[in-house]
Formats: C-alpha cells, sequence, structure tokens
C-alpha cells in the first residue's frame, strides 16, 4: 500500500459524521440547469408553462458524452433562463419549475427487483443509467454510462468503488454508506454486470470506523470483493492517485483508468445507479454535507435544484455572520456570489464560514522559495514555477512544466507560507 | 447582486433576496497554519538555543554581539518600513532572524600558539567588533535583504554577502598574516597543531572533544557542533519539509568525503582531519542554518544536492589553500549566484509521465 503522506490536513468531520440523513423538504421552487455535467450541452425539453412531474426528463442531448436532467419536483415550467452554476461558476441555462405539491411521479423509468437483473442486458442498464442522468457525483460530474461502456478491447479487471470521502467537512458518502449499504450492495451488482464481474475493490478511511462495519457485514458473502480500510489522504481522493495506494501502478498522463483495466466510481454514484435500476427513481436528488462554522451540521437528502439560502434559512443560519459559502468542498469548491444559487449533481457539501471565527492566516507576500510546494504536489508537479512562468506570461514554459496534468488538487496553495495563489493561478491558466 | 470589488482577489456581493453579503474567494477555502513569519519565529528560536551556547563559551562578549547585531537589524527595518511605505511591510521577525545569524556567523578571531611563541591574541578590539557587527547587520538588513528584494528575487545570503564586503577589506588588517593552517602544517602532527591551536582556555584536553562539544574560537554560533547539529535535526523535523534538509545532508557529506580522503592521502589521524573540517566552527553552522536559507537556495531537490556538493568542494578548497579564515562564506556567496541556473535543473517528470 503505497500511501505517500506529503500534508496532512485536519479531517473536521467528528460533528458531522454522526447525524444521520434528514430528508429536506421539497423547494417551492426548483432550478435545474441544463449543464451539471462534463461533456456536451444540453437542450430543454420543455417550455413555459409546461406541466412537468417528479422525474420527467426536462433537457437532454443526443451527444454521446451527456446526461440528461429531470424535474426533481412535480409542477410548472415558469421560466427558462440563466442561473448562477456552481460547476462553471459562471451563469448558465437554467430551468425554473414552481412546485404544485402534489407530487405525482413519472413512470418513464419502472423499478427491477434484484431477482430480474440477471435477466436483463448490458445494454439495457447501461441505457437505464444514461436515461437516469447519472454522472459522478464525487465532484467530477462525468456520465457515468460512459465509464460504464469502456472500449471492448480494454477488459476491465477492477471496479473500484471510492468511499474515501477525502474532501474536509464532508461526510455525505459516509452517512450514506451507514444508512444505504443495501443500495451500495446492488449498485455494485449492477455494475459487475455491465463491467463483466471484475474484481470490486471498495476503498474507505479506516476513520469511518461504522462505515467500514456495515461494508464488510453487508459484503460479506460477495465473490470478488475486498473492502480496503486505509488512512489515504485527502490527495488520495483522486481516482489515479487512488489507484497508485491500491495497485501502486500511476495512469499514463491523458489517458482515462479503463487503459489499466479499472474504473473508478464514487460510492454516491453507484447508490444512484441502485436507484435508477431498482427504485425507477432517476438523480434527482442526492445527500448532501451542510457544514463548516455552523454549530449543527446535517447531513441531508436534498432534491437538486434546491437553493443553497432556501436551505440555510431553513436551519436558521445566521446571514449577518455568513461570510462565505462554500459549494462542492472546501479544497476544490467554488465561493458563490449569490445564496439564490442552486444546487447542481456534483455538488458534495454546503460549507459556511462565518465572520465571527474567521481570522486572517496568510497575506500573500513574495515567494520565500521553501520549495515546500514541490515537496507537497501528489502528482510531482513544480507549482511555483509553473506559476512564475504564467505570471511572466511564458504560456509555454507553464505547459512544459507540465502545467495541463494539475487537478487542482489545491495543496500547493495550502501549504504555501507566503499565501500565494498558486492552485488558482494554474486553474486560471488551463483555463485559457 | 451588486458586486463591488475589495481587492484583487476577493469581491463582496450583496444578495437582494436573502441579504447575505457573500464573498468570493478562490479556492482553496482552508489553509495551512505555516506562514512566513511563523517560520521566522520557529527559525529565530531555534538560533536562540545557539546563542545561549555561544554566551556558555564565548563569555558577555558573545551576548553582547547578538544584542548589538539583532538591535541593529529590526531598527534597519523599521526604518526601511517607513522609508519604503509601499514596498516595505515589516518584517520583525525575519530582520531578527537575519541579525542573528550575523551575529552568530562573525567570529572573534583564534587564540591560537605557534611553536616557540607565546599565545598569540588574535581576537579583534571589542570596541572594533561590536561596530563591525552592527555594520554587518545594518548592510545585511538593507541592502542584501530589501534591495536585493525589490530586484524581485534574492540571490546572495545577506549575513554572508554583508559580512564579506564588510570583512574582506580590512580582513589582512585584523588577521594574523601567518595563516591559521599554515601554522598547523608547521606541527609534526594533526593533533598536535590541533592541540597547540585550540587548547587555550579549551574545556576540553582533547582536541577532538573541544570540536565536537564545546570550544571557544570561530563563529560563535559553532561553539557547540554538537548542539547545533542536534538543534538542526531538531528543525529539520519539526520543520514538516520546508526546510531544505537535503542541502545541509549533503554538505557535510561532501566535506568529510574530501577531507576523509585528504587525511588519508596526507597519513593523518582521519577522525580528526574530518571533526576538524566539519567543526571548525564556520562550516557546522552555515550548514544547517545559512545553505538552508529558502530565498538563495535551488528549489529543487537535485539542484538542492548540486548545490550542496560545490558549496562543500570550494568550502574545502578555500580553507586548505585560501588565504583568510571562514572561506565557507565565500564558498556559499559564490553558490548563490548559481541559484537561476540550478533552479532549472531536476525538474522531474510528473505523476503519470515516469
Amino acid at each position: 500500500m503505497n500511501l505517500k503522506l506529503t500534508v496532512k490536513i485536519g479531517e473536521k468531520k467528528e460533528k458531522a459524521r454522526k447525524v444521520s440523513i434528514d430528508v429536506f423538504p421539497d423547494p417551492e421552487t426548483a432550478v435545474i440547469f441544463t449543464l451539471q455535467h462534463i461533456g456536451a450541452p444540453n437542450d430543454p425539453l420543455v417550455s413555459v408553462g409546461d406541466k412537468v412531474t417528479i422525474g420527467q426528463k426536462i433537457a437532454d442531448s443526443k451527444e454521446r458524452i451527456s446526461a440528461p436532467v429531470h424535474s426533481p419536483i412535480s409542477g410548472e415550467v415558469t421560466k427558462i433562463g440563466e442561473a448562477y452554476n456552481p460547476c462553471s461558476a459562471e451563469f448558465s441555462q437554467a430551468i425554473f419549475i414552481e412546485n404544485d405539491g402534489k407530487k405525482r411521479k413519472d413512470k418513464t423509468l419502472q423499478p427491477l427487483s434484484v431477482s430480474e437483473l440477471k435477466d436483463v442486458s448490458t445494454d439495457f442498464l447501461i441505457e437505464r443509467v444514461r436515461e437516469a442522468g447519472i454522472v459522478g457525483l464525487g465532484g467530477a460530474g462525468f456520465p457515468t454510462h460512459i465509464k460504464l461502456s469502456p472500449p471492448s478491447d480494454k477488459p476491465i479487471k477492477h471496479l473500484v468503488v471510492n468511499a474515501c470521502e477525502s474532501d474536509i467537512y464532508a461526510t455525505c458518502d459516509e452517512r450514506l454508506i451507514i444508512e444505504k449499504t443495501s443500495n451500495i450492495l446492488t449498485g455494485v451488482k449492477v455494475m459487475r454486470k455491465v463491467l463483466g464481474s471484475p474484481k470490486v475493490v471498495i476503498a474507505t478511511k479506516n476513520n469511518k470506523i461504522e462505515a467500514v462495519e456495515r461494508l464488510k457485514e453487508v459484503f460479506s458473502g460477495e465473490p470478488d470483493t475486498k473492502i480496503v480500510a486505509e488512512p489515504f489522504t485527502y490527495q488520495q481522493g483522486d481516482e489515479n492517485l487512488l489507484q497508485k495506494a491500491l495497485f501502486g501502478w500511476e495512469v499514463p498522463a491523458e489517458k482515462l483508468p479503463y487503459e489499466m483495466g479499472v474504473v473508478v466510481h464514487n460510492v454516491a454514484t453507484v447508490n444512484a445507479v441502485a436507484k435508477a435500476v431498482f427504485e425507477g427513481e432517476p438523480l434527482i436528488s442526492r445527500v448532501i454535507t451542510l457544514s463548516g462554522d455552523v454549530e449543527e451540521p446535517k447531513n441531508l437528502m436534498v432534491k437538486i435544484g434546491t437553493s443553497v439560502g432556501h436551505i440555510l434559512d431553513h436551519y436558521k443560519v445566521d446571514p449577518e455572520d455568513t461570510r462565505k459559502v462554500v459549494l462542492g468542498g472546501a479544497m476544490m469548491g467554488i465561493s458563490i456570489p449569490t445564496a439564490e444559487t442552486p444546487l447542481a449533481k456534483r455538488i458534495t457539501s454546503i460549507l459556511v464560514f462565518s465572520k465571527s471565527q474567521y481570522k486572517l492566516v496568510k497575506r500573500r507576500a513574495d515567494c520565500i522559495r521553501c520549495s515546500k510546494c514541490i515537496g507537497a504536489c501528489p502528482l510531482d508537479l513544480h507549482p511555483i514555477s509553473i506559476v512564475e512562468a504564467i505570471e511572466k506570461g511564458k504560456i509555454e514554459r507553464a505547459k512544459g512544466l507540465y502545467l495541463t496534468d494539475c487537478f487542482e488538487c489545491g495543496i500547493c496553495s495550502y501549504v504555501c507560507p507566503s499565501g500565494i495563489p498558486l492552485a488558482d493561478t494554474i486553474r486560471k491558466a488551463k483555463r485559457g | 447582486m451588486i458586486g463591488r470589488t475589495r481587492n484583487k482577489r476577493t469581491r463582496v456581493y450583496r444578495s437582494s433576496v436573502t441579504n447575505r453579503e457573500l464573498i468570493v474567494e478562490p479556492a482553496p477555502h482552508v489553509t495551512g497554519h505555516a506562514t512566513k513569519d511563523l517560520l521566522m519565529k520557529y527559525t529565530f528560536v531555534a538560533l536562540c538555543i545557539l546563542a545561549a551556547t555561544a554566551v556558555l563559551a564565548f563569555g558577555t562578549t558573545a551576548l553582547l554581539i547578538e544584542i548589538v547585531a539583532v538591535v541593529v537589524a529590526v531598527i534597519s527595518d523599521y526604518m526601511l518600513s517607513l522609508v519604503m511605505k509601499k514596498k516595505g511591510p515589516l518584517n520583525t521577525y525575519s530582520a531578527a532572524v537575519s541579525g542573528l545569524i550575523v551575529a552568530l556567523s562573525f567570529s572573534s578571531g583564534i587564540p591560537y600558539t605557534v611553536p616557540g611563541q607565546q599565545y598569540v591574541p588574535t581576537m579583534m578590539n571589542p570596541v572594533v567588533q561590536y561596530v563591525a557587527v552592527a555594520v554587518i547587520s545594518a548592510i545585511a538588513v538593507i541592502v542584501f535583504k530589501k534591495i536585493q528584494g525589490l530586484l524581485g528575487r534574492k540571490y546572495l545570503n545577506p549575513a554572508a554577502a554583508a559580512k564579506l564586503l564588510v570583512l574582506v577589506p580590512i580582513w589582512s588588517a585584523l588577521m594574523p598574516q601567518d595563516h591559521l593552517l599554515t601554522a598547523i602544517s608547521s606541527f609534526a602532527s594533526l593533533k598536535g597543531a590541533l592541540s597547540a591551536c585550540y587548547s587555550y582556555n579549551a574545556p576540553f584536553e582533547d582536541p577532538l572533544l573541544t570540536l565536537i562539544i564545546l570550544k571557544n574560537h570561530g563563529w560563535l554560533g559553532g561553539a557547540s557542533s554538537i548542539v547545533v547539529v542536534a538543534v538542526g535535526i531538531g528543525v529539520i523535523l519539526f520543520s514538516r519539509g520546508y526546510m531544505k534538509w537535503r542541502t545541509p545532508l549533503t554538505y557535510l557529506a561532501t566535506i568529510a568525503t574530501i577531507s576523509a580522503s585528504y587525511g588519508l592521502i596526507n597519513g593523518e589521524d582521519i577522525i580528526l582531519r574530518v571533526a576538524f573540517h566539519l567543526f571548525v566552527g564556520s562550516v557546522i553552522f552555515l550548514a544547517f542554518f545559512m545553505a538552508t536559507d529558502p530565498a538563495t537556495t535551488p528549489l529543487t531537490g537535485l539542484g538542492q544536492i548540486i548545490f550542496a556538493i560545490g558549496l562543500g568542494v570550494l568550502t574545502f578548497v578555500f580553507q586548505i589553500w585560501g588565504h583568510f579564515f571562514g572561506g565557507s562564506i565565500l564558498a556559499l556567496v559564490i553558490m548563490n549566484l548559481t541559484v537561476p541556473l540550478l533552479d532549472r535543473v531536476g525538474i522531474h517528470k510528473p505523476f503519470g509521465r515516469r
């Protein structure tokens, strides 16, 4: 087990990991972005005034790398406009739906029973995953059906379920494992069938004691299944670094894991697959963590499209004392400019940073050339050299230093004693 | 939603509906506790231990030298912050560290005896040495810290460069004409030479013990080699990667290797020869506290190793054939100039491309 420990980051999960999942009430208005995945944009399938039902597909694309979106509530489309999209950190097209409170359900996706699984075809399951709009729920948002249909000349030997949940504060996956273990089991069964019965590795952190116990209990009779509970670091939540830790190999740069015969899925994605296949429910809700400087952290089953401000108001988070709200993880997430921002599929957590607990730790200063960022980078890049090249306008030199390999984990900024926004500079340069 | 810019990185928005004023900042939204100031504070504490050993070995003279150097450095920094309002925020700890390094890399001289002669006090005139330390300290902070910093990057180690600038022109006036090592070579054995040179007022009879445990000659910072090594290793372990640990280790290993070979060729007591070069005063302190100065040493691991090997070779050459004592700082300044080149060496292939 290769556990290169470069930087230790406090997890801040103690309180939240004991809080069981609450079902958050349906919102009055749901705002659904048409683009919530990585890939081709979707076109709306509804127009203003249309009545929609729970789980009805409201936007889709004909492109292969895409995932449709669905209405999480029943009601009427009131507007097709723009809203601040926390996935891309800019305003993008969204469908506004007014809740009529009737809870009418769409019946397009028929639930299967677990015993029926052996009778259905692989193509049926892949199509189901696509129609359910499932994307990587760990934060990447890559359409899951693409990952489940690798090229036929690349047999998949290992299915890795990433349950490390390495983000600071986030406990939604941990609670999901504890409370929906049977869904994880059936979801893994679907994925194994689709991928041609690969070996299963469920990787999780050894400090999720209850979750590890539940997994061992539920997966005890499963063939070729290994539960690996190790002190994985924050960086090893990344699928390539996790593979290095589990198998010792490095996925070649610019290549995808299937080249190594591996598919990595987040545990929440596995749950979503199980729900799509066996409950007939597309991806219209997910578990998120509400944490940060809040007194009572929460794990919430919340409908996609619910506004962040609505959730904060519901739990009476003091608006006067809110300095910043971050969606999607403290290390890589986006701080939103407006609390009306709706939730998207990829958002794992809402973190509230209060004014009262804020203190300025670092002020930007000149680089002291301590080279800590070089030692800390999990990919062994040279962040400061790249940033110096970018700031001098030498973008070609920055590319020569493998600028584009960076996966923006933020460790370099975290460790920098001079408060240089290394990760942010690199992120902006990558976007061009 | 109205956005107004607070500074380059953060923007404040007031939301019209929920009335939350939110700040937008780039990720990561949490940060490590290590700051420049904190690192400097820790370095200062570590140096204070060495300063205390220097007082133990050299008496109140050392204490006064240390106080003069630190006070002058801090005052210079304060004055600069007044003059250069925009480009010169207060760096009290950083200045204090520089001042203390100036003091600890200062040598009051060498009490040594040559055969047939009495003990020759080559110690500096006390008043001259306080003035010298004050001048070096001020130059280190003003010229080599602040003005170099304005160039965007520091090239030379402030304490070493300032000491060279101030002391080299007057070196011959202050130091005896016949070099210490010339004196050593006139003895039949190295042990005899070191005993003669270093036994004056020394707490130990055996020169090896003097070199390792406590000596009253050479750099203040190198008064007790064993304490320097202990504090240096402690700092390396405590700093968790913020200190360039490859440099001191490679540097000491290089000097040990070269001096052992030299001893072997000349048929001397190898242990004593190695101990002499490692612990005579400047090398051991410079290895841990000057050659690791982040700003003036290479970024990459390989760069640091090449830097340290070059530093070791030059130090040895200056010690054996140079004509002034403490050649290590000249070696350091020369190697500092190679850093921009060494930064381009050893950029390793990242994950997935190896």
